[in-house]
């Protein structure tokens, strides 16, 4: 298999695998990111709706 | 959403009622004198009151049209502008997590219906992006399958790819020999794209965005040169989190 897809499959894997506590740390972290930014509150409120809907990830086993 | 292809639709329209206004004013003109067909014109009243009726309405059905193609036009720059505040924060994100902020390019398409030719077909359409230092457009098209974006679309998942880790073993392949690659060594990609791409990226990555029932509907890129760092969990990190701000920002 080329080397680009397994790459691809990793990544996905690596996705489900990460824990709920660093997602919620990173998205705090880009809403202060586009608060310092002065973005307009639609986008921030879109934002604070996209980040609320991030799927917390399974348990690490 | 309002498509790209508008203003080329609205510009195709006002070529047209141009052409046939020219004509309806040279047929109520004619229709006055004796030569050049006027007496034909004549004994054909329908004709010259359809030109009239023409010049009448076209010049209201432009201003309707234009100020049509103004909102739309107004709504995509909104959108545009919201879409790069997002895109910049996952930048900012991607800098403070190692990226080079100079060389590393945030990106978001969307899925767009466009004629190629005589066929109706879904292509990847740029919203917004953004890049502090100045990369020239590929202009290649990112169809299904084709490129880490062309893949994410056929997927339907992530894409990391060091593209050029991965084309650095065909450096130097001629058309020949890189037609005998499978599609997958080659991620879809003609020799063309080959060569046009070669030495331009070395990271690319590409998250899609879908609707709540999981259906593609586009996809946030980031991409760095050879050389420059793009850490993978922090890139799907912040590619995950705008992703799912675009898909906020579009219209339903």
């Amino acid at each position: 298999m080329a080397e680009w897809f397994w790459r691809s499959s990793e990544a996905n894997d690596t996705q489900s695998r990460r824990v709920a506590a660093p997602k919620a740390d990173v998205s705090r972290e880009y809403l202060e990111i586009m608060r310092q930014l002065n973005a307009p509150p639609a986008v921030i409120k879109a934002a604070e709706r996209a980040t609320e809907q991030r799927a917390p990830a399974p348990e690490k086993d | 959403m309002q498509c790209h292809d508008q203003p080329r639709l609205f510009r195709g329209f006002l070529r047209l009622t141009a052409v046939f206004t020219s004509i309806a004013a040279a047929t109520v003109g004619l229709s006055r004198i004796d030569v050049l067909g006027g007496p034909w014109l004549r004994a054909h009243p329908y004709w010259i009151a359809a030109a009239i009726l023409f010049t009448a309405i076209v010049p209201l059905v432009q201003l309707a049209v234009s100020e049509r193609g103004d909102r739309a036009a107004r709504k995509r720059l909104e959108l545009e502008n919201s879409v790069q505040v997002a895109l910049a924060s996952a930048l900012v994100l991607l800098v403070n997590k190692g990226a080079d902020w100079e060389k590393t390019g945030v990106q978001a398409f969307v899925l767009k219906r466009r004629w190629s030719g005589w066929r109706l077909r879904q292509e990847h359409v740029r919203l917004a992006k953004v890049r502090i230092a100045y990369v020239r457009a590929s202009g290649i098209r990112w169809t299904r399958g084709k490129g880490a974006i062309g893949r994410c679309w056929a997927t339907n998942s992530p894409q990391y790819i060091d593209v050029d880790c991965h084309f650095a073993q065909y450096a130097g392949y001629d058309a020949y020999r890189w037609s005998t690659l499978s599609e997958d060594e080659r991620i879809g990609l003609s020799f063309e794209d080959f060569q046009q791409l070669e030495g331009k990226y070395g990271t690319v990555a590409a998250m899609p965005i879908t609707t709540h029932d999981g259906r593609y509907i586009g996809c946030v890129t980031a991409d760095a040169p050879p050389g420059a760092d793009l850490p993978r969990e922090e890139v799907f990190d912040a590619l995950e989190i705008a992703a799912g701000v675009v898909n906020e920002l579009l219209p339903r």
